[in-house]
């Protein structure tokens, strides 16, 4: 019953709740098109396997919903891009760490130990906060046009967090 | 005319811009010259441009193929951006999620970027960071599955949307831990299970 709960909960959020903004969001900027930048996540793929974490699933079949909503009749302005962030780091962006929620607990603990470790290991997961943002707020007000390279997939409207990395020239 | 290692200096700063938007450069560099920071460039000059070697600044490489939005501290830079001052230019842009980790970092890249003009943030909640910023509006938003007229109208003629609303898989659960809410929340189930089953009788 808990974890039903949970799920559905979920899902609305992540799922139900982009989708009825993109159909009602997709013509604000007619005639021009509409750019929809949905902040995804690594781990999430639109083809889950046995081992798929949840929320990539979740998130997967709204990347999914997404680029399906783009090719029906009456959406033709709508632009979707997805964008799969990895370790989400502000530790260089002062400015915002007085409005950012706090996390707690087992949360907490696993972030300060983790980030800086994959910052130094594995710096192509790291996100930092600065570029992520300039990322997204740079494809929403773009063209809307697919893009290419490393670390871009789904017909150029889905990046990973490599591809975002690249774009932002780190 | 210039003596020429002053034009050649002049060259190679507007080319240390990366920054190219196309379009009005003509327009732009034309502005500048009216206000007397620059000369008009003469032909020659277009060619030591299109000869000079490009360098490449690693702290601001322009996004491939993307229009770009970040402020630059280049006085130059306006040549390649539109003037805000003198143009008609605006750039509307909606953001949810804004009181989130992504979220507040999108909106403070988004304040701070003097190329976007209008920033419609849809929150349930009132969004502090936005608070003395008049190119920010918040639209305290409950519903996120209905979008009214209202909504739609104030919404109007906006590019595009960063959509940054979210929870984390593990903390969802946290609300419902309470055991009056798991009742309620069941009740409301079995209501949802009578009616489901009085539809289908209904169909039959």
């Amino acid at each position: 019953m808990l974890i039903f709960l949970r799920n559905s909960e979920y899902e609305k959020i992540t799922y139900e709740y982009p989708i009825a903004a993109a159909k009602a969001f997709a013509t604000l900027n007619s005639p021009k098109p509409f750019k929809f930048v949905y902040v995804s996540g690594e781990g999430t793929t639109t083809t889950p396997g046995m081992f798929t974490p949840f929320f990539g699933v979740v998130k997967g079949r709204a990347e999914a919903a997404l680029l399906c909503l783009s090719k029906e009749p009456g959406y033709e302005l709508f632009k979707p891009y997805s964008l799969r962030p990895g370790g989400v780091d502000p530790t260089y962006h002062p400015e915002i760490k007085e409005f950012i929620p706090v996390k707690q607990g087992l949360a907490k603990k696993g972030e300060e130990l983790l980030v800086p470790l994959l910052r130094k290991v594995y710096p192509g997961m790291i996100s930092p906060t600065k570029d992520l943002a300039r990322v997204l707020t740079d494809l929403a007000a773009g063209d809307g046009e697919p893009l290419e390279g490393k670390g871009v997939d789904g017909e150029g409207r889905t990046i990973a967090n490599v591809g975002m990395r690249r774009l932002a020239g780190i | 005319m210039l003596p020429k290692e002053q034009r050649l200096r002049r060259s190679k700063k507007l080319l240390s811009n990366p920054w190219r938007c196309g379009g009005d450069e003509g327009q732009n560099v034309s502005n500048l010259h009216e206000s007397g920071r620059i000369r008009r460039p003469s032909s020659r000059h277009f060619v030591s441009l299109a000869l000079a070697p490009t360098p490449i600044s690693s702290s601001t490489k322009p996004l491939n193929g993307l229009h770009t939005s970040s402020t630059l501290s280049s006085p130059l830079s306006q040549i390649f951006y539109p003037d805000l001052r003198t143009t008609h230019y605006k750039m509307h842009l909606i953001l949810t999620g804004a009181t989130g980790l992504v979220g507040s970092a999108v909106l403070h890249h988004m304040l701070s970027t003097p190329s976007i003009t209008h920033i419609s943030i849809l929150s349930r909640r009132p969004v502090s960071q936005a608070e003395g910023h008049p190119k920010a509006q918040v639209i305290i938003h409950k519903d996120f599955n209905v979008y009214d007229e209202e909504v739609l109208g104030k919404l109007k003629g906006a590019e595009g949307v960063v959509w940054a609303l979210g929870i984390s898989a593990t903390q969802v659960s946290k609300p419902y831990v309470k055991t009056s809410d798991i009742l309620s929340l069941e009740f409301k189930w079995e209501e949802k299970w009578d009616k489901m089953n009085a539809d289908i009788f209904e169909e039959q």
